[in-house]
Protein backbone atom coordinates (compact mmCIF):
# COMPACT_ATOMS: atom_id res chain seq x y z
CA UNK A 1 0.00 0.00 0.00
CA UNK A 2 2.92 2.33 0.00
CA UNK A 3 3.53 2.69 -3.73
CA UNK A 4 1.88 5.66 -4.90
CA UNK A 5 3.63 6.35 -8.13
CA UNK A 6 1.79 6.21 -11.62
CA UNK A 7 5.22 5.18 -13.36
CA UNK A 8 5.06 1.15 -14.23
CA UNK A 9 5.63 -0.34 -10.94
CA UNK A 10 8.72 -2.57 -12.00
CA UNK A 11 8.85 -6.24 -11.09
CA UNK A 12 10.63 -6.32 -7.53
CA UNK A 13 13.05 -9.17 -7.82
CA UNK A 14 13.89 -10.77 -4.41
CA UNK A 15 17.07 -12.43 -5.82
CA UNK A 16 19.72 -11.01 -3.68
CA UNK A 17 22.85 -13.78 -4.47
CA UNK A 18 22.68 -12.64 -8.12
CA UNK A 19 26.04 -10.97 -8.92
CA UNK A 20 24.28 -8.52 -11.30
CA UNK A 21 20.52 -8.20 -10.53
CA UNK A 22 18.17 -6.78 -12.72
CA UNK A 23 17.29 -3.45 -10.78
CA UNK A 24 14.64 -0.78 -11.16
CA UNK A 25 15.82 2.69 -11.38
CA UNK A 26 14.46 5.21 -8.82
CA UNK A 27 14.23 7.79 -11.67
CA UNK A 28 14.53 7.95 -15.24
CA UNK A 29 15.13 10.66 -17.69
CA UNK A 30 15.36 10.85 -21.60
CA UNK A 31 18.27 12.70 -22.78
CA UNK A 32 17.88 14.61 -26.25
CA UNK A 33 21.22 15.33 -27.86
CA UNK A 34 19.89 16.99 -30.51
CA UNK A 35 18.57 19.60 -28.21
CA UNK A 36 20.34 22.51 -26.50
CA UNK A 37 19.97 21.21 -23.19
CA UNK A 38 23.24 19.61 -22.05
CA UNK A 39 23.95 15.93 -20.81
CA UNK A 40 24.97 17.24 -17.23
CA UNK A 41 21.73 19.08 -16.40
CA UNK A 42 19.34 16.22 -17.12
CA UNK A 43 21.43 14.04 -15.44
CA UNK A 44 21.99 16.31 -12.41
CA UNK A 45 17.78 16.73 -13.22
CA UNK A 46 16.99 12.63 -12.78
CA UNK A 47 19.27 12.43 -9.35
CA UNK A 48 17.09 15.13 -8.26
CA UNK A 49 14.42 13.03 -9.26
CA UNK A 50 15.55 9.94 -7.80
CA UNK A 51 16.48 12.62 -4.42
CA UNK A 52 12.90 13.99 -4.76
CA UNK A 53 13.88 17.60 -4.48
CA UNK A 54 14.68 20.46 -6.38
CA UNK A 55 17.90 20.43 -9.27
CA UNK A 56 19.58 23.17 -7.12
CA UNK A 57 19.62 20.73 -4.14
CA UNK A 58 21.69 18.30 -5.64
CA UNK A 59 24.70 20.23 -4.35
CA UNK A 60 27.13 17.62 -2.23
CA UNK A 61 29.26 17.26 -5.36
CA UNK A 62 30.03 18.54 -8.51
CA UNK A 63 29.19 16.29 -11.06
CA UNK A 64 32.62 17.12 -13.00
CA UNK A 65 34.68 16.29 -10.37
CA UNK A 66 33.16 12.51 -10.54
CA UNK A 67 32.56 11.86 -14.17
CA UNK A 68 34.22 13.64 -16.89
CA UNK A 69 30.46 14.09 -19.13
CA UNK A 70 32.38 15.39 -22.36
CA UNK A 71 33.74 11.84 -22.89
CA UNK A 72 30.33 10.21 -22.09
CA UNK A 73 28.53 12.46 -24.36
CA UNK A 74 31.30 11.93 -27.35
CA UNK A 75 31.58 7.97 -26.42
CA UNK A 76 27.07 7.74 -27.12
CA UNK A 77 25.91 10.21 -28.83
CA UNK A 78 28.37 11.51 -30.93
CA UNK A 79 27.42 12.26 -34.67
CA UNK A 80 30.14 11.84 -36.06
CA UNK A 81 30.87 9.08 -38.54
CA UNK A 82 32.60 6.45 -36.91
CA UNK A 83 33.95 3.32 -38.05
CA UNK A 84 36.47 1.35 -35.53
CA UNK A 85 35.40 3.43 -32.89
CA UNK A 86 34.80 1.64 -29.69
CA UNK A 87 31.08 2.45 -29.50
CA UNK A 88 29.63 1.61 -25.84
CA UNK A 89 26.01 0.88 -25.40
CA UNK A 90 26.06 2.51 -22.19
CA UNK A 91 28.24 4.30 -19.38
CA UNK A 92 27.95 3.80 -15.60
CA UNK A 93 29.33 5.76 -12.83
CA UNK A 94 28.90 6.37 -9.23
CA UNK A 95 27.70 9.70 -7.93
CA UNK A 96 27.50 10.41 -4.47
CA UNK A 97 25.20 7.51 -3.24
CA UNK A 98 23.65 6.84 -6.77
CA UNK A 99 24.46 4.66 -9.29
CA UNK A 100 24.06 6.64 -12.90
CA UNK A 101 23.65 4.47 -15.92
CA UNK A 102 23.20 6.39 -19.26
CA UNK A 103 22.49 4.50 -22.42
CA UNK A 104 23.24 5.03 -26.00
CA UNK A 105 19.46 5.27 -26.45
CA UNK A 106 18.88 8.32 -24.54
CA UNK A 107 17.55 7.18 -21.28
CA UNK A 108 19.77 8.23 -18.04
CA UNK A 109 18.89 5.37 -15.04
CA UNK A 110 19.11 6.01 -11.75
CA UNK A 111 19.97 3.31 -9.60
CA UNK A 112 19.92 3.25 -6.03
CA UNK A 113 22.98 1.10 -4.24
CA UNK A 114 21.97 -2.11 -4.02
CA UNK A 115 23.01 -3.18 -0.65
CA UNK A 116 21.41 -3.21 2.72
CA UNK A 117 19.43 -0.24 2.58
CA UNK A 118 16.04 -1.86 2.56
CA UNK A 119 16.33 -5.29 3.24
CA UNK A 120 12.82 -6.94 2.09
CA UNK B 1 65.04 46.81 -21.52
CA UNK B 2 62.15 46.99 -23.17
CA UNK B 3 60.08 44.14 -21.31
CA UNK B 4 57.04 45.10 -19.17
CA UNK B 5 54.30 45.16 -21.48
CA UNK B 6 51.47 43.87 -19.71
CA UNK B 7 48.30 45.62 -21.50
CA UNK B 8 48.58 42.51 -24.22
CA UNK B 9 49.10 45.53 -27.40
CA UNK B 10 51.56 44.28 -29.23
CA UNK B 11 52.34 47.57 -31.32
CA UNK B 12 54.95 45.94 -34.20
CA UNK B 13 56.58 48.29 -36.07
CA UNK B 14 56.46 48.15 -39.74
CA UNK B 15 57.02 44.09 -40.43
CA UNK B 16 58.85 43.86 -36.84
CA UNK B 17 58.01 40.55 -35.27
CA UNK B 18 57.61 40.85 -31.26
CA UNK B 19 61.02 39.57 -29.90
CA UNK B 20 60.48 36.50 -27.49
CA UNK B 21 60.74 38.33 -24.33
CA UNK B 22 57.57 40.70 -25.14
CA UNK B 23 55.52 37.39 -26.05
CA UNK B 24 53.93 36.61 -23.23
CA UNK B 25 53.88 32.04 -22.22
CA UNK B 26 50.18 32.80 -22.02
CA UNK B 27 49.95 33.67 -25.94
CA UNK B 28 51.84 30.69 -26.46
CA UNK B 29 49.73 28.41 -24.78
CA UNK B 30 46.24 29.71 -25.96
CA UNK B 31 44.57 25.73 -25.93
CA UNK B 32 43.30 26.79 -22.04
CA UNK B 33 41.71 29.71 -23.59
CA UNK B 34 40.52 28.00 -26.51
CA UNK B 35 39.27 25.48 -24.10
CA UNK B 36 37.67 27.80 -21.83
CA UNK B 37 35.97 29.65 -24.53
CA UNK B 38 34.41 26.47 -26.86
CA UNK B 39 31.21 26.58 -25.11
CA UNK B 40 28.77 29.27 -25.10
CA UNK B 41 27.39 29.46 -21.88
CA UNK B 42 31.64 29.52 -20.47
CA UNK B 43 31.72 32.60 -22.85
CA UNK B 44 28.44 34.01 -21.32
CA UNK B 45 30.14 33.53 -17.79
CA UNK B 46 33.28 35.18 -18.44
CA UNK B 47 31.08 38.27 -20.31
CA UNK B 48 29.75 38.32 -16.97
CA UNK B 49 33.17 38.33 -15.45
CA UNK B 50 33.37 41.20 -18.23
CA UNK B 51 30.52 43.26 -16.16
CA UNK B 52 31.24 42.52 -12.49
CA UNK B 53 34.12 40.77 -10.47
CA UNK B 54 31.90 38.71 -8.27
CA UNK B 55 28.93 36.76 -8.87
CA UNK B 56 26.97 35.25 -6.86
CA UNK B 57 25.58 31.26 -8.48
CA UNK B 58 22.31 32.55 -8.02
CA UNK B 59 22.64 35.62 -9.98
CA UNK B 60 24.89 34.38 -12.33
CA UNK B 61 22.35 31.64 -13.34
CA UNK B 62 20.00 34.26 -13.69
CA UNK B 63 21.53 36.45 -15.93
CA UNK B 64 22.85 33.85 -18.25
CA UNK B 65 19.54 32.40 -18.74
CA UNK B 66 18.14 35.84 -19.47
CA UNK B 67 20.76 36.07 -22.16
CA UNK B 68 20.48 32.64 -23.46
CA UNK B 69 16.89 33.48 -23.28
CA UNK B 70 15.93 35.58 -27.01
CA UNK B 71 12.90 34.44 -28.37
CA UNK B 72 10.32 35.90 -26.69
CA UNK B 73 10.26 39.27 -24.28
CA UNK B 74 8.96 37.19 -21.01
CA UNK B 75 11.89 35.90 -18.67
CA UNK B 76 12.89 32.66 -18.56
CA UNK B 77 11.02 30.24 -16.98
CA UNK B 78 12.38 29.11 -13.38
CA UNK B 79 12.96 25.87 -14.63
CA UNK B 80 15.47 27.29 -17.37
CA UNK B 81 17.07 29.24 -14.37
CA UNK B 82 17.39 26.18 -12.64
CA UNK B 83 18.90 24.08 -15.64
CA UNK B 84 21.64 27.57 -16.02
CA UNK B 85 22.14 27.15 -12.51
CA UNK B 86 23.06 23.40 -12.39
CA UNK B 87 25.03 23.07 -15.78
CA UNK B 88 26.82 25.98 -14.00
CA UNK B 89 27.49 24.04 -10.74
CA UNK B 90 28.05 20.98 -11.87
CA UNK B 91 30.01 21.38 -14.84
CA UNK B 92 30.62 25.17 -16.30
CA UNK B 93 32.22 26.53 -12.92
CA UNK B 94 34.35 23.21 -11.60
CA UNK B 95 36.06 23.20 -15.08
CA UNK B 96 36.60 27.37 -14.89
CA UNK B 97 38.30 27.00 -11.64
CA UNK B 98 40.37 23.92 -12.64
CA UNK B 99 41.71 26.11 -15.38
CA UNK B 100 42.41 28.82 -12.59
CA UNK B 101 40.11 31.40 -14.73
CA UNK B 102 37.44 31.26 -11.50
CA UNK B 103 37.71 30.97 -8.26
CA UNK B 104 34.29 29.43 -6.43
CA UNK B 105 33.64 29.90 -2.77
CA UNK B 106 31.75 27.13 -1.68
CA UNK B 107 30.55 28.43 1.29
CA UNK B 108 28.94 31.29 -0.25
CA UNK B 109 28.17 30.13 -3.88
CA UNK B 110 29.97 33.06 -5.05
CA UNK B 111 32.38 33.04 -8.26
CA UNK B 112 35.45 35.89 -8.82
CA UNK B 113 38.24 35.73 -11.14
CA UNK B 114 41.24 33.33 -10.75
CA UNK B 115 44.60 33.78 -12.08
CA UNK B 116 44.06 33.32 -15.41
CA UNK B 117 40.92 35.19 -16.38
CA UNK B 118 42.56 38.41 -17.04
CA UNK B 119 44.06 36.59 -20.22
CA UNK B 120 40.90 35.10 -21.05
CA UNK B 121 38.58 38.23 -20.63
CA UNK B 122 41.93 39.65 -22.53
CA UNK B 123 40.98 37.56 -25.68
CA UNK B 124 36.71 37.41 -25.15
CA UNK B 125 37.29 41.21 -25.92
CA UNK B 126 39.09 40.74 -29.06
CA UNK B 127 37.22 38.27 -30.25
CA UNK B 128 33.76 40.15 -29.26
CA UNK B 129 35.63 43.42 -30.82
CA UNK B 130 35.92 42.00 -34.19
CA UNK B 131 32.91 40.10 -34.28
CA UNK B 132 30.61 42.90 -32.81
CA UNK B 133 29.45 41.16 -30.18
CA UNK B 134 27.11 38.81 -31.49
CA UNK B 135 27.90 36.21 -29.31
CA UNK B 136 25.16 33.54 -30.54
CA UNK B 137 25.36 34.30 -34.26
CA UNK B 138 26.04 31.62 -36.08
CA UNK B 139 29.48 30.06 -35.57
CA UNK B 140 32.24 31.99 -34.42
CA UNK B 141 34.45 32.84 -36.74
CA UNK B 142 37.90 32.35 -35.16
CA UNK B 143 39.65 35.21 -36.57
CA UNK B 144 42.31 37.57 -35.30
CA UNK B 145 40.78 40.39 -33.38
CA UNK B 146 40.23 43.06 -36.48
CA UNK B 147 42.25 46.05 -35.44
CA UNK B 148 42.37 48.68 -37.81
Amino acid sequence: MRRGSDEDPPDAPDVSDDPDPPRSPVAQRHYNPTEPAELTTAIVFTVADAMDVDPRAVSTQPLYECVDVEAVETALFSTEPVSSRCEPDAIEFGYTAFRIRVQRDGWILVFEPADESSPE
Amino acid sequence: MTGDRDDGEVTAAAGELPDQAVLSPAVIELDHIYEVLSHPRRRYLCYALLEDAVWSLEDLAEAIAAWEHTDGPEAPTDQRRSAVYVSLYHAHVPKLVEEDVLLFDESTETVAPGENAHQVLLALRGISTGLDLREGAGPSSETDAARE
